[in-house]
């Protein structure tokens, strides 16, 4: 106790020593200042929730976001969604960052000089609209017209869309999504049910997935996630096996039980080899399948013919004892599923949902069901019809965009400004300074999600209808507009049959009609208590009634305030039932092997198919990483941040390459190499990866994050023109060297 | 003391130390200038880095210490030039280190200021480094090293301080004005007495034991502050050793440098002979061997277990991306010295000073080695890069050292160099058995 | 008193980083920029990391956040009891005491403290999306993955204001909430009626380099059948 004073005089002039030799105090106080600065956020205000709808991609999950004196500060998961449930994907929260990007649009704005560098002004939205306004009616009269680039959505405002531009007279086009939309013409196909498949993966025992991205982002990502993780560990019930046949080791094939490396062109010719030999070795229903497909023994004639284990063994390099193990696995399980990736081939989709029929996965618990639709409109695709557009073919007047997507599928001589040079006036819907914005002569920018208000509906994922509806979130920030208000505006500005057609002045007219007829209906339900909970009540009470439709402003107030409406009747013997008809079943009769035609992605030609070069010898796969594929804003850095995690190094793009490759190369952690192609080379990091083949690569890829703002442009060089003038493909040859 | 004598000749012997005080030269002023500019140069990058805070750095997770604390640990290390040296050797009565006590206890307090100033610079928050007194936590080795140097750099200072004292009286009596003045102030009444000389002499018998445990245990404190983690090659029992090993390896070097150049500058080759860098020579010669002995048992066992994140440090030094500061500094810490020192012929002046030299880069490169292959081979699988330091890092090493240089020239400007009073025979009756006469090389042949 | 616990479900667990995301948002963390992430600036609390562990063929991604460990060793090591582990045993930071030494990110084994290197900087028309619940930590001090402690103590408050205990559903960290394939489960390991309880203690599960003596509060439940 009596020497504590001295020891604490020592202590503090020894501390006084070592402050007086780093700084005095003025410093001290200064730093302290420095500290304020950065210490500047609000004080706690006061919090509120908001209901909202994602619109990162086509799944539609319900939001909740998180207010402090009505400043949106995070976004969470609706736990009232049967999508989301509570849950969200990376992209859906990064979302917050779309709303509160500095390089958004503030405004309308016109191009000053065409040709050359980008030279805005803003524009008062009256000027901006009859700008618009007068070149689509003078080019209503000319040969090619109005050529019209949307993402294809379904709902309300793509109805509204629709009506406005066909009114005008305009050729519309559409960017597919890959969403289960894309495999219906192929279940139609093979079933004659107009239907979207939807995939029970929750409750399948074993899955054998063709490329299927299930852990990365599978036609409706939160829902494919919880499926998953469902799937693995579901309540009690067996661990599910995951086979992945995947061209590289993706998220999913690093997740699965086993990860087959098969090139996309080869997958079809397994999934047939697969199918082959489950009918050599009698482990198919034949009775029951020749009741319901007319064309069984073709098929199994074809199969057996020209898919025997040793062709297809040769063909894709498997061994054949392990398709003999595949087909047998397959069988050995109560609730076996085949799935696909949503972009892959029609032979792939094809021997893949004929798998699923020999498996017996149709309308059974953990198989395939279909989800009864009305017909889809057959639509123009946008990538196809800008191409004409570039290459002379289509010569349109005006050229208007609601989505970019389109545009950066092109490539080669195709860019963007071609478009430029050959449409004489371009107008944007887009809020961000995308492609299309850059090359648009007026910009009309409209709200981004968290503003907007919600009708859509969403890839199909459930058994079940889903109407995600919100009302704005969050305060407009910037000087932009509803797209209802925006298509009113024009139509009005035009007038005659276009103002006609448009029977709403604003967005919010559009989701109450919609809500309207929710409520007529007189089926379904608000999101009133969560997926489970309900489903449970729903079952005790022996229907689904719409329980707010005792009027309808008491079922739209609950169907906003809950951020949707479900329907959950959903008939699981749609497929069966399309079948009974008797023998309407018809497999589709695979091409004979070994041929260069299985290959072949709906996206072009594989370059990987050609004779291999010797300059190039290695086949380049290009990929999207899941986190960076955004439908809207590609100006999000926290996603940028998750890119090349967790084997490279974040924001960069990275090449995958086989062990025998890296070693050749040496190459270790951190290790940049070149990627040389006829066209160009590029310069990545280069990500080792053990079982990838010898002889191919991966790439991963951006689209679209080089003219959106301050991050995306960090984003390296456009991976793209590797690919010179065959921009549609996804692979090519290339070379690789370390540097 | 030549006055105090009484003898007639008015000229005093040590003549060539005093006026190396007294005067100052184009040479020095030259010097003094060029190492002024380093030091600005260094408090812009400073204020720089105070501003923009340890982003100025190249520093980054998982690696987040680097030059700074290699420069900590390398000037730590230095300090055991001298008190422990001049300590040792003056406990076992080894009459020749009289001249060069003075020129190592000074680098040793000198260079502890900058030890501590690195870790200063460090600190992502300097301005609130007291926190360390204000709310100590006791189980922490940095607080340990907060204590130990304090003592250190305490107990050095005042074992400087004491021989200095009839020096100082003697410099008192032979100047005016200013330093007159401030002669007079810290010879603290100093006449010569009996009295003072036995009181003296204990002070000097009770420090040399005191600060011999103390410079141990610093430089195992500062081996602690890596030993006590779990990381990879940072959690070793013989650090302390090592390091305490390293350091009077290091401190060796500094000193005989520092001769070298006092010696040329000054012209005192009377005082320091070839003997002397003979003596040092081996002194240096032997801790060359104990630093390879202790670098090879800690290199081996490490590679003989195999533990594989040991391992993958291990191989990141001996042939991964560190190899090369690796390589340089086995053969700066050993090939080099050992081959001019273990031969007689090469073991001369210029021979112990290249020696030398190459130890001190060899033992910062040692500390660097330590600290920095650990951090960039974390355990976890987290990503890591290929730290490089930043000009800022540069520059503030540069002025440390630079700030060094102009702090010892300062030094000799202002006290004798090579302690006087303990070269002259004392009055009979005040000698005391430790201070026999030692004269120096010239004047003793 | 409780003890904090998260399970983190790998054989659930898709790598799909939403977690990273949440976490980011939640807690008021800066953006990088390919240049500082490049050199380790990358401001994060959970992160995937590739993994080697038993029995997998290629290396798994795991989540990794500080694991709270019940014997820390960055807090051994921290001069000034800057951070500490709390009663309820969650590892705590003190960022107005912090002297930004980095004893305590070299000590952890886990590599997950980070440090503050420059100002924390939002572009200003991102000022508005910083959560208030979240202190701010100026540069030169070290942060990391504090349970979301924001939250336990807002869960509080509201059980207080209702007059009834904290129940288990009212405290849950942000990236556990968003966790699309249910791959996180939070909670009390001192209860032993929890999930967390349950989970920690099944045969799949284990503590990440606990032959250290960490002594993890974060539990992983193993890939595989
Ligand atoms: N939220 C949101 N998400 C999106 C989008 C979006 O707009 N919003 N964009 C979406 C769009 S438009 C796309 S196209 C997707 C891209 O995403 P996906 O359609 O999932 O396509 P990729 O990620 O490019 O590739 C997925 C897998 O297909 C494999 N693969 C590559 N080529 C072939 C092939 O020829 N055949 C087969 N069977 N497999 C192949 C790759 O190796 C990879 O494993 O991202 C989508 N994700
Ligand atoms: N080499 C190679 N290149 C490719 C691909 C590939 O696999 N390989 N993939 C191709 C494919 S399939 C695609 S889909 C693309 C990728 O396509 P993405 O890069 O994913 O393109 P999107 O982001 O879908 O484009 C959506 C556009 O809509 C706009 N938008 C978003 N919300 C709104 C809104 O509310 N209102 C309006 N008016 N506009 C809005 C955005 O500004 C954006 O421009 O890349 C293509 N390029
Ligand atoms: S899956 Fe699509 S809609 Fe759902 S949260 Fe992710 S990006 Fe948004
Ligand atoms: S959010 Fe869940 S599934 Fe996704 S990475 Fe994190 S823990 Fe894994
Ligand atoms: S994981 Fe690291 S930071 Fe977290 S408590 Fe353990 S040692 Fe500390
Ligand atoms: S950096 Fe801060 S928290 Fe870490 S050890 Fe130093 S003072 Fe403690
Ligand atoms: S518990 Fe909270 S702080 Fe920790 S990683 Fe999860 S979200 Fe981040
Ligand atoms: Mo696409």
């Amino acid at each position: 106790m009596s020497d504590a004073p001295s020891r604490r005089d020592f202590l503090v002039y020894s501390g006084a020593a070592i402050a007086g030799v780093t700084l005095g105090e003025t410093g001290r106080r200064w730093l302290g200042r420095m500290d304020e600065r950065a210490a500047g956020w609000r004080d706690r205000g006061i919090e509120t929730f908001a209901v909202s709808v994602c619109r990162e991609c086509l799944a539609g999950c319900g939001i909740r976001v998180r207010l402090v004196d009505g400043v949106p500060v995070k976004i969470d998961g609706n736990p009232l969604c049967p999508i989301a449930r509570g849950r969200l994907c990376a992209k859906g929260q990064a979302a917050l960052e779309s709303y509160f990007d500095p390089d958004r649009l503030l405004g309308p704005a016109h191009r000053i000089a065409r040709g050359g560098p980008a030279r805005w002004e803003p524009l008062p939205w009256k000027d901006a609209v009859a700008l618009a306004a007068d070149k689509i009616t003078r080019a209503a009269g000319t040969p090619d017209g109005i050529v019209v680039v949307a993402a294809d959505e379904r709902g309300p405002e793509a109805e509204a869309w629709t009506r406005v531009w066909r009114a005008a007279g305009a050729r519309l086009a559409w960017t597919p999504q890959p969403t289960a939309v894309r495999l219906r013409p192929r279940l139609r196909h093979l079933t004659g049910a107009e239907a979207d498949p939807i995939f029970d993966i929750e409750h399948s025992s074993y899955v054998l997935s063709f490329g299927a991205p299930l852990a990365d982002d599978w036609l409706s990502g939160v829902w494919a996630q919880r499926s998953f993780g469902r799937f693995r560990r579901g309540v009690a019930s067996s661990r599910g096996r995951l086979v992945q046949i995947d061209g590289r080791r993706s998220a999913t094939a690093r997740k699965a039980d086993e990860w087959l490396a098969v090139a996309p062109d080869q997958q079809s010719a397994l999934a047939y080899g697969i199918a082959s030999v489950l009918f050599r070795e009698n482990r198919v229903d034949r009775e029951r399948l020749a009741s319901v497909a007319g064309n069984l023994g073709n098929f199994e004639h074809q199969l057996l013919t020209y898919y025997t284990p040793d062709n297809v063994a040769s063909e894709t390099g498997v061994p054949v004892v392990t398709i003999l193990r595949m087909a047998r696995e397959l069988v050995a399980t109560p609730r076996p599923l085949v799935i696909v990736e949503a972009g892959a081939s029609v032979a792939l989709v094809d021997a893949v949902l004929s798998l699923n029929v020999l498996i017996g996965a149709i309308d059974r618990r953990g198989g395939l069901f279909g989800r009864g639709d009305d017909p889809l409109p057959e639509r123009d695709d946008a990538a196809a019809v800008l191409r004409d557009v570039a290459e002379g073919r289509l010569r349109p007047s005006v050229l208007v965009f609601a989505d970019s997507s389109a545009l950066r599928a092109l490539g080669g001589p195709n860019r963007p400004e071609t478009l430029a040079e050959r449409v004489p006036f371009v107008i944007s819907f887009s809020p961000y300074v995308d492609e299309a914005a850059a090359i648009a002569d007026v910009i009309l920018p409209a709200d981004v999600p968290l503003e907007r208000w919600h009708a859509m509906v969403p890839a199909a994922a459930l058994g079940a209808e889903v109407i995600p509806v919100a009302a704005p979130a969050v305060k407009r920030r910037l000087d932009t507009r509803d797209t209802g208000s925006l298509l009113h505006a024009l139509a009005v500005a035009i007038g005659g049959p276009v103002e006609a057609a448009c029977s709403w002045t604003s967005s919010e007219d559009l989701v109450r009609a919609e809500v309207k007829r929710l409520a007529t209906a007189k089926r379904g339900t608000p999101f009133v208590t969560t997926y489970e909970t309900e489903w449970m009540q729903q079952l005790e009470s022996g229907g689904w009634w719409a329980q707010a439709a005792d009027s309808d402003a008491a079922f739209s107030d609950r169907v906003l305030a809950s951020g949707g409406w479900v329907d959950p009747y959903f008939d699981a013997g749609q497929l069966t039932e399309a079948l009974r008809g008797g023998r309407s079943l018809s497999f589709p009769l695979p091409e004979a092997l070994p041929s260069a035609q299985i290959a072949g992605r709906a996206t072009g030609a594989d370059a990987a198919a050609e004779p291999p070069d010797t300059r190039f010898p290695i086949a380049l796969v290009a990929f999207q990483p899941a986190v960076a594929a955004t439908s809207g804003n590609a100006n999000l850095p926290a996603l940028f941040e998750l890119l090349g995690q967790p084997d490279g190094v974040p924001w960069s793009l990275w090449v995958e390459i086989g062990s025998e490759l890296a070693e050749r190369l040496g190459v270790q952690a951190r290790t940049r190499v070149r990627l040389t192609s006829a066209h160009a080379s590029l310069d990545v990091m280069a990500v080792r990866v053990e079982g990838m083949p010898a002889g191919v690569a991966a790439l991963s890829i951006v689209p679209g994050a080089q003219t959106a703002g301050r991050w995306s442009r960090l984003i390296g060089k456009d991976p793209r023109r590797l690919w010179g003038n065959d921009p549609a493909a996804r692979a090519c040859a290339v070379q690789i060297a370390r540097i | 003391m030549s006055d105090s004598t009484g003898s007639p000749d008015s000229i005093d012997p040590h003549e060539p130390v005093i006026n190396a005080i007294l005067t100052v030269g184009p040479l020095f002023k030259r010097w003094a200038m060029a190492l002024v500019a380093v030091v600005v140069w260094a408090i812009i990058a400073w204020t720089w880095q105070l501003y923009h805070g340890l982003g100025a750095t190249h520093l980054g997770r998982p690696i987040y210490w680097g030059l700074y604390i290699t420069n900590f640990v390398f000037f730590i290390g230095v300090s055991h030039a001298g008190t422990l040296i001049s300590a040792i050797l003056r406990i076992v009565q080894a009459e020749w280190r009289r001249p060069i006590t003075r020129m190592a206890e000074v680098i040793t307090v000198l260079v502890l200021f900058f030890g501590v100033g690195n870790v200063l610079l460090d600190l992502g928050r300097p301005d609130r480094a007291l926190n360390v007194v204000l709310h100590p936590h006791l189980r922490s080795p940095l607080l340990w090293d907060v204590g130990s140097i304090s003592v250190y750099l305490t107990a050095s200072s005042v074992y400087l301080f004491i021989p200095l004292i009839p020096d100082i009286a003697r410099m008192r009596d032979v100047t005016t004005g200013w330093r007159h003045r401030l002669y007079a102030r810290l010879a603290l009444g100093w006449t010569g007495t009996p009295k003072q000389w036995h009181r003296l002499e204990r002070a000097i018998g009770v420090m040399a034991i005191l600060v011999i445990p103390i410079a141990v245990s610093v430089h195992t404190v500062v081996s602690w502050v890596f030993a006590m983690t779990i990381q990879p090659m940072w959690h070793s029992t013989i650090f302390g050793p090592y390091f305490v090993v390293g350091a009077i390896f290091s401190g060796i070097a500094a000193i005989i440098t520092a001769m070298v150049i006092v010696r040329k500058v000054y012209g005192l080759e009377r005082y320091l002979t070839e003997e002397h860098f003979n003596n040092l020579g081996l002194l240096l010669l032997v801790m060359a061997c104990l630093w390879f002995y202790f670098t090879f048992a800690e290199y081996l066992t490490t590679w003989y277990g195999h533990e594989p994140r040991e391992l993958a440090v291990f191989n990141s030094k001996i042939s991964g991306p560190f190899a090369k500061f690796f390589w340089t500094m086995f053969a700066c810490c050993f090939v080099v010295p050992f081959t001019i020192l273990a031969n007689p012929h090469t073991r001369t002046i210029k021979g112990t000073l290249v020696a030398s030299i190459f130890v001190n880069i060899g033992m910062w490169l040692e500390r660097f080695t330590i600290v920095v292959p650990s951090l960039s081979n974390p355990r976890a699988p987290v990503q890591t890069f290929g730290y490089w330091p930043s000009w800022v890092e540069w520059s503030l090493m540069a002025g440390c050292f630079a700030a060094f240089a102009l702090l010892y020239m300062g030094f000799t400007k202002l006290f004798p160099i090579i302690s006087l009073w303990e070269l002259e025979p004392m009055p009979e009756a005040h000698a005391p058995a430790a201070a026999r006469t030692f004269q120096p090389a010239e004047a003793s042949s | 008193m409780s003890r904090w616990g998260l399970v983190i479900d790998l054989d659930r667990c898709t790598g799909c980083q939403a977690c990273v995301v949440a976490c980011k948002h939640e807690n008021n963390l800066p953006f990088s920029t390919p240049e500082t992430a490049d050199v380790g600036r990358l401001m994060t609390w959970i992160q995937l990391v590739a993994a080697d562990l038993p029995g997998r063929p290629m290396p798994s991604s795991l989540p990794l956040m500080c694991q709270q460990c019940d014997r820390p060793p960055c807090t051994d090591v921290c001069p000034t009891s800057a951070t500490y582990l709390n009663p309820e045993g969650i590892v705590a930071q003190i960022y107005p005491r912090c002297i930004g030494c980095r004893y305590c990110t070299n000590a952890c084994p886990y590599a997950v403290k980070i440090f503050n290197w420059t100002e924390p900087e939002w572009p200003e028309s991102m000022a508005g999306m910083r959560n208030p619940d979240v202190s701010a930590r100026p540069k030169g001090v070290v942060e990391k993955c504090t349970f979301c402690h924001h939250r336990l103590i807002a869960a509080r408050e509201r059980a207080r204001v209702a007059g009834r205990e904290l129940a288990p559903e009212d405290y849950v960290p942000a990236c556990v909430q968003i966790c699309p394939a249910e791959a996180m489960t939070f909670g009390d390991l001192s209860d032993p009626h929890s999930d967390v309880a349950a989970l920690a203690s099944g045969p799949r599960a284990f503590r990440w380099m606990e032959e250290l003596g960490t002594q993890p509060k974060v539990v992983y439940l193993r890939e595989g059948e």
